[in-house]
């Protein structure tokens, strides 16, 4: 308890610096805006994706949380096989002690 | 049953919310600002995609183009004399943008 009550005012200190680091003159940077350039692009994924990146980020977002689970699945898969070429049997959880 | 039944319309849901994006393939223009007025209108003399060593942004085309900016997302305000890029679409033969990019204030190449 009483190591979290010395950690409050870290924690607030924290929390406060960029607003104070802000208030002190540290603003005005501008946000940065990325377009991609699909005038070059010729590949229809690529183009694709280039769009919606452009054009529509909430549904870039759920590609890139699709296509990151189905890679996760496919090294998880992979690695499995790999592993059971091995000789090594992850999927009974026996303990044997000699 | 009912959990493959809810799988099943769950990929189709996913299937369906992804594969409709084509609808949304805006353009991209890129070239000179002339002129730029805030939440109004940006003017820009597009440049082509023949880059060169020389001409990295491409080479200047004489085709002036306007753009409807005042729901655009802009970041380094544009000044006369910077290279733009915009993403836009056209809607009733009028282009407006949705992002607009300060190319010569932030190439991503110098780094």
């Amino acid at each position: 308890m009483k190591n979290i009550r010395r950690a409050i005012p870290i924690l607030m200190a924290m929390l406060l610096l960029p607003a104070l680091a802000h208030a002190a003159g540290g603003g005005g940077a501008s946000e940065l805006v990325v377009v991609a350039d699909t005038r070059v692009l010729t590949v229809g994924y690529m183009r694709y994706f280039a769009d919606l990146y452009n054009n529509n980020v909430v549904l870039f977002a759920v590609w890139a949380t699709v296509l990151t689970a189905i890679y996760g699945a496919f090294l998880g898969f992979l690695m499995d096989f790999f592993m059971s070429r091995t000789g090594l049997d992850l999927s009974k959880r026996k303990i044997i002690e000699h | 049953m009912i959990r493959k039944f809810a799988a099943g319309s769950a990929f189709l849901a996913l299937g369906i919310l992804l594969f409709a994006a084509s609808a949304y393939a805006g353009e991209v223009a890129q070239g000179k600002c002339l002129s730029y007025s805030k939440g109004g209108t940006l003017v820009i003399e597009e440049y082509d995609t023949n880059f060169t060593p020389e001409m990295k942004y491409g080479h200047p085309t004489s085709i002036e183009s306007s753009f409807d900016v005042s729901k655009a997302k802009i970041g380094i305000i544009p000044e006369e004399g910077d290279i733009l890029r915009i993403a836009y679409s056209v809607v009733d033969s009028n282009k407006k943008a949705t992002k607009v990019m300060n190319v010569s204030k932030q190439d991503l190449r110098k780094k």
